[in-house]
């Protein structure tokens, strides 16, 4: 077995790309991130690590003087994994899932020190709250149905339940409730407090009425002692709660924020109030509620961030045993800094980058000389000599720069394409609303932006689109992005996404569900017609924008029902309607991307052609019936609708992950029954005569298939094939596994056509021989060691080079690098050794001169004799 | 006016046996009333049997019965106005077991003589309807296959083969000391000889 | 970064199969958990980071476990079924294992093969499966050694000829100098081989008379030089 596998290895490095091991890092980044903070623990000793639980229920330790990441634990992507609560100080403790929920403590060294089911099982129906006390060792458990609250006391130092009857309480689970030193329940009402008391279930709730008639009140429990404050717009009351009810203790006016910490025992209030745009003022109110003026401070946002979100004070004593504190502040997107009481930043993480949606690659501008240079080709022929002297004094001009002393503080600058295309930047849009502009090479952010009314659409994904490139000088490049308005409809921000500049924002009052890009105008700019299915409008964006069009529309409906239209000029007619198979919901539709094909056909064994069949109007949809347990996969041409080709695959079920380009299409599901990934890929052929130049999808041949399965020993997260400028270089596809590997599978294992049983023939083509497992050997994952933990999506554009690809892959980490699928056939390789050469060929130059002149000297002294 | 035509259709592909007749019934529409197409009566599919042939997968006959109905002049006239006016010819074929319908167009220059290819799901549920060029058949039936599975079998028996087979033969590089370096030896022992043989020669 | 060391560490995965009590789950399944434990003892610890970042994959995330201090590891409300267990660490090979699980609550564990996956290649009980060593992720450069020049057959063929041919001349005398090209050329008159007639010759000869003397008195001048020649 062990010999096959050999085999099997070489034959996989066939066009295997591995790096070397001194290339680490020369071309790749990684960058890691937690998610978005909602839980904080500032650890055992002050200066150490601190721990966070995020919304991406990762728990991770982050080093408390430079905000670097030191260990993190990712949990399941789904409500299993979801981080209820995190114990304050001390060693991680977490209560993570609700079906079971999981108690887990951790070392701060990120081993696993206990693990430990909670023993309550909630009622029907209930929504559950869990509360973690570390210096008490216990678990507070509430479950809040409709008619009353059963709270339950797990100790986990003795293993004991404590859980109580039913109270009633029909408010609570319309009303804000918290729990305050784990020991009181806390309930906002209308405008009474109402206050249970767990040492004393018996008594029920007891109620204690606001002094106050304001509306539109806010309940915060805070995180230490027995105090909740109640806020409205203009004031927030502090309230002690106990045993005996809620004792009104103070009245706040115009507060921003209210927090407390304690520190040697002594609780500390704190206050925060808006004073600038973006600073908060702190002041700390001691326990007999008298300002601390040694601890007052102000904490500052930087420009990059939003405003604040939540703020956690921790308590620190400083060298001369005085009180100071630290805080950490979450912001509204999704960043994570840490302030000293003087106001300086600690440290800053920008955690929207975890939750990344869109990617773009983005070419940079020529320099100025170069687009000149270039600009020869876009004029008006003038004649030769004056191209000529054109031609010179660009060049003259390219020679001052290069002596020139460059400015480093210019704007953009190093912003330019450079020799072989590899320096690109790369627009992400997040989750949470902000836009970054990311060096490829680098990894540096360039500029951020946070928009606080666009959202993702309903599929989590925004739409970007490229209007106008960088290509047409002196017209500024346009990118848009589409998304969702919070207030109803969709929102349009246009932005030049070299300088972050927003040139234009507005309100479209559609629900758009997919977009086509119109014809270029007379200024390179190209249109989108933006379609909304629900009311089936169109409109087209910008509204001047160029409106003769013809394009043909998919839409494939849930209950299976698959339509075509045809927009023309504003007007929709639908044109054909399929059924996907019965009991099925469709799981995902892939059409091609624009790319060059570069050959038109196959040469087989005995030097015929097989001709390729590439339909640019199809489309590969994929439908699941759970009651089936089938997975159906059908290849439809948009224009016509005719069902190309259908299949299926019996006791399958997904993920499934699909790449759709030149003419196959690739997808990949989980085998039920033999419990095991497949990857299937289909290839489409036109046969042995050459078709017309031009493709219509109502003249063409019905095309022949050709469709294999594979077994792939991994779980696939993701999947995406490399793309190439002119198409030459051959494709490779790239999987994502479970694991955080990227997985580089050259297409040729991927060929329906391999034999099983090789003939000459075959041998000829170079159809490697049909083994039906894929072992991808080590040398052939993408990122060797820097993994990247939940891979959402990979990107790849083509760089200016033939040869080489490039490749970001983000999901909780963003991972960048380059491949080169044929190895880099058009340049040298990276460690060609210049200098060397040149020493040998002065050294041969050295000897040549030499012995010439010692053997004339010989012949002299022989003609001498 | 109802003409009963019984033909064999070529079934492409089956996969299960099915004791279901599915019965389509096909309309067309050649004007349009405002937007809405008006959709006449054009022939009424029943697919008679559907057989199960294992050995080969690509062709099984079947029956296929079409009634379908008479064009009149004016009609006929219709029909072969749409392609001069650039307007298509549309097709409804509607299961009537559950009553769905789906939808195809053409703008074929004669668009009755094509080949229409119903597209079947693996329990015989309408899927859709393809327009092909015509042939030698009016109406094929593409019943959905199963998809290739890995294929194991054959390539365990390959490699028990082999396994077998190395176990029996154990070849190893043992040859002598002269059968590997022969190639070095001979020229030097040329070239030996021959500086011999000048040089006992020039004495 | 970590550097990779150069020694390959023996790792072994010793999964004990263990029945624990049945819990109810949601569902009403029984629920069942998976134990297993790394086979590392501690002075073979060269990576720091093994507690921290490994992590066990069922199923590929569907459930997660982590490491505890003494390298075992529990995956809690399992329910009966057939599990791939995965356990992952960006630098160290581990042997993934599938775990049956039957809905008595039976436990076994057996070797993950994907293009058989019912043959039961049982993994003893407590178990110790094999080791997969390190990740390889680099190819190696190609580098050359002097070695490879030294022990190379074709420079011995031709290198060693070029040193005879440049050294033996330098170790005689002159007079042996002078010898030894006298031979060299001697050599040379003997090698030209008279048997094979010149064409020319040959052609003349079939075409007219004249040419025989000429070449006859070409080969007397040539004779006479010889001779000169010797004489000297």
């Amino acid at each position: 077995m062990f010999e096959l596998k050999i085999l099997l290895f070489s034959i996989g490095c066939l066009t295997c790309s591995g790096l070397f091991e001194d290339q680490v890092g020369k071309w790749d980044w990684l960058r890691k991130h937690v998610g978005p903070v909602k839980h904080v623990n500032f650890g055992t000793i002050a200066g150490g690590n601190i721990f966070v639980g995020t919304a991406s229920n990762v728990l991770a330790s982050i080093n408390s003087r430079s905000g670097k990441l030191v260990w993190r634990k990712i949990l399941q992507e789904d409500e299993r994994g979801v981080i209820h609560s995190l114990s304050r100080r001390g060693n991680p403790i977490l209560v993570t899932g609700s079906d079971p929920p999981i108690l887990r403590s951790f070392h701060i060294s990120g081993a696993l020190h206990w693990e430990t089911k909670l023993p309550s099982t909630p009622p029907k129906d209930s929504e559950q709250e869990h509360f973690i006390d570390a210096e008490s060792m216990t678990v507070v458990s509430v479950y809040t149905s409709a008619k009353d609250v059963v709270v339950s006391q797990f100790s986990y130092a003795s293993q004991e339940t404590k859980t109580s009857e039913p109270i009633s309480a029909p408010f609570a689970r319309l009303s804000k409730c918290t729990l305050v030193d784990n020991s009181i329940y806390v309930c906002l009402v209308d405008q009474t407090l109402k206050v249970l008391a767990l040492s004393d279930l018996a008594r029920g709730f007891i109620s204690s009425d606001l002094k106050t008639d304001a509306s539109a009140l806010e309940l915060k429990g805070l995180p230490e002692g027995r105090f909740v404050a109640v806020r409205s717009k203009v004031s927030t009351w502090l309230y002690g709660v106990s045993a005996k009810g809620a004792e009104l203790l103070r009245q706040f006016d115009d507060l921003t924020e209210i927090t407390n910490f304690k520190h040697n025992d002594v609780v500390y209030q704190v206050l925060a109030k808006r004073s600038e745009s973006s600073c908060w003022t702190l002041s700390v109110l001691d326990s007999k509620f008298s300002e601390v003026s040694e601890l007052r401070g102000e904490i500052c946002i930087p420009n990059v961030f939003s405003g604040i979100r939540t703020l956690d004070v921790m308590g620190l004593s400083k060298k001369d045993a005085a009180v100071s504190y630290r805080a950490v502040v979450t912001t509204d997107d999704a960043g994570v800094l840490m302030f000293q009481k003087e106001g300086r930043v600690v440290w800053s993480r920008e955690e929207a980058l975890s939750e990344v949606t869109n990617v773009q690659f983005v070419d940079l501008p020529l320099s100025d000389i170069e687009a000149h240079i270039e600009e020869e080709f876009t004029e008006k022929p003038t004649g030769v000599l004056s191209m000529l002297i054109k031609r010179i004094y660009s060049q003259l001009q390219q020679l001052a720069t290069f002596f020139e002393p460059k400015n480093p503080l210019a704007k953009n600058f190093g912003l330019v394409r450079d020799n072989f295309g590899f320096h690109k930047v790369v627009f992400m849009a997040t989750k949470v609303g902000k836009l970054f502009l990311v060096d490829n090479l680098s990894g540096d952010i360039l500029w951020s932006r946070y928009l606080p009314n666009i959202r993702p659409f309903s599929n989590g994904q925004y739409i970007t689109v490229t209007q106008r490139s960088t290509a047409h000088i002196p017209h500024p490049p346009v990118l848009s992005i589409f998304g969702r308005s919070p207030s109803g409809g969709s929102r349009v921000l246009a932005l030049n996404p070299i300088t972050g500049q927003i040139l234009d924002d507005q309100h479209l009052d559609i629900t758009i569900t997919q977009y086509s890009l119109l014809q270029p105008n007379e200024e390179f700019l190209k249109g989108v017609v933006l379609y909304d299915e629900t009311t089936r409008r169109t409109i087209v964006y910008p509204a001047k924008a160029n409106t003769n069009y013809k394009h043909y529309l998919l839409t494939v409906g849930k209950r299976g029902v698959a339509d075509g239209f045809l927009l023309e000029d504003g007007k929709i007619d639908r044109l054909w309607s399929i059924h996907l198979a019965a009991g099925s919901e469709v799981e995902g539709v892939a059409v091609k991307g624009q790319e060059n094909v570069h050959s038109q056909g196959r040469v087989l064994g005995d030097r015929s052609v097989l001709y390729k069949y590439i339909n640019p109007n199809l489309a590969a949809i994929i439908s699941r019936s759970a009651q089936q347990n089938s997975v159906f996969v059908y290849l439809i041409d948009v224009v016509t609708g005719s069902i190309i080709y259908q299949t299926v695959h019996r006791k399958a079920k997904g993920p499934i992950h699909m790449v759709h380009s030149e003419n196959w299409f690739v997808y990949s599901y989980i085998n039920e029954k033999m419990r095991r990934q497949e990857i299937s890929a289909i290839d489409l052929y036109e046969g042995f005569e050459q078709p017309n130049d031009t493709f219509s999808s109502f003249s063409s041949v019905q095309p022949q298939v050709e469709h294999n399965t594979f077994i792939l020993p991994d779980y696939i997260v993701q999947l995406k094939d490399t793309v190439t400028e002119k198409g030459i270089t051959s494709k490779l596809i790239l999987a994502a596994n479970a694991q955080g590997s990227i997985l580089e599978i050259p297409k040729a294992m991927l060929d329906p056509r391999r034999p099983v049983n090789p003939t000459m023939l075959h041998r000829e083509e170079g159809l490697i021989p049909y083994v039906p497992e894929i072992l991808v050997p080590p040398q052939s994952i993408l990122n060797y060691n820097q993994s990247v933990a939940r891979v959402r999506g990979i990107e790849t554009a083509p760089s200016g080079l033939e040869s080489t690809c490039l490749v970001l892959a983000y999901g909780l980490d963003l991972y960048y690098t380059r491949v080169a699928p044929s190895q880099n056939f058009d340049i040298l390789k990276d460690n060609f050794e210049h200098y060397f050469i040149l020493v040998v060929l002065a050294a041969l130059v050295t000897a040549t001169y030499v012995t010439r002149a010692l053997s004339a000297r010989k012949a002299l002294k022989a003609a001498w004799q | 006016m109802i003409k009963f035509i019984a033909v064999f259709g070529l079934l492409v592909s089956c996969s299960e046996t099915q004791d279901i007749r599915p019965v389509f019934a096909l309309f067309h529409s050649f004007e349009l009333e405002g937007s809405e197409p008006i959709w006449m009566a054009r022939a009424k599919v029943t697919v008679d049997a559907l057989t199960h042939n294992p050995s080969n997968r690509t062709a099984s006959k079947a029956m296929i019965s079409i009634e379908s109905n008479q064009l009149t002049p004016e009609e006929r006239r219709k029909v072969d106005n749409l392609a001069l006016s650039g307007k298509r010819y549309q097709l409804k074929a509607v299961d009537t077991s559950t009553g769905h319908h789906v939808i195809a167009y053409t703008y074929h220059a004669d668009p009755l003589q094509q080949t229409l290819k119903l597209s079947l799901d693996p329990s015989g549920f309408l899927e859709g309807v393809t327009f092909l060029p015509a042939g030698r058949e009016q109406v094929i039936v593409d019943i959905m296959q199963l998809a290739p599975q890995p294929e194991t079998a054959t390539y365990i028996q390959r490699m028990d083969h082999e396994r077998r087979e190395r176990e029996k033969t154990q070849g190893q590089d043992n040859r002598n000391f002269f059968a590997k370096y022969w190639m070095y030896i001979v020229p030097l022992v040329i070239f030996l000889l021959i500086s011999g043989a000048g040089n006992p020669e020039g004495q | 970064m970590t550097r990779l060391p150069h020694s390959i560490l023996m790792f072994g995965v010793l999964l004990a199969a263990a029945v624990t009590s049945a819990d109810e789950g949601a569902s009403g399944d029984a629920e069942y958990t998976i134990e297993g434990k790394l086979a590392i003892s501690p002075h073979q610890d060269n990576f720091t980071d093994i507690l921290e970042a490994t992590q066990i994959l069922v199923d590929g995330g569907q459930h997660i476990g982590f490491l505890k201090d003494d390298y075992s590891f529990e995956i809690r409300n399992v329910v009966p079924g057939s599990y791939l267990v995965q356990v992952s660490h960006p630098l160290i090979n581990f042997e993934p294992v599938r775990v049956d699980i039957s809905s008595k609550g039976a436990k076994r564990a057996r070797r993950v093969n994907n293009v058989q996956p019912h043959l039961n290649n049982h993994l003893p009980y407590p178990l110790k499966i094999k080791v997969l060593g390190l990740h390889n992720y680099f190819q190696q450069r190609e580098t050359w050694s002097a070695t490879d020049f030294i022990f190379h057959p074709m420079v011995w063929t031709m290198g060693l000829p070029v040193l005879l041919i440049m050294v033996l001349p330098k170790m005689m005398s002159a007079e042996d100098m002078a010898q030894t090209q006298r031979e060299v050329q001697q050599m040379q008159n003997a090698a030209r081989m008279p048997a094979v007639p010149e064409l020319s010759e040959m052609m003349t000869s079939f075409l007219g008379q004249r040419p025989p003397q000429r070449g006859g008195a070409s080969n007397t001048n040539n004779r006479n030089r010889n001779e000169r020649i010797r004489h000297d």
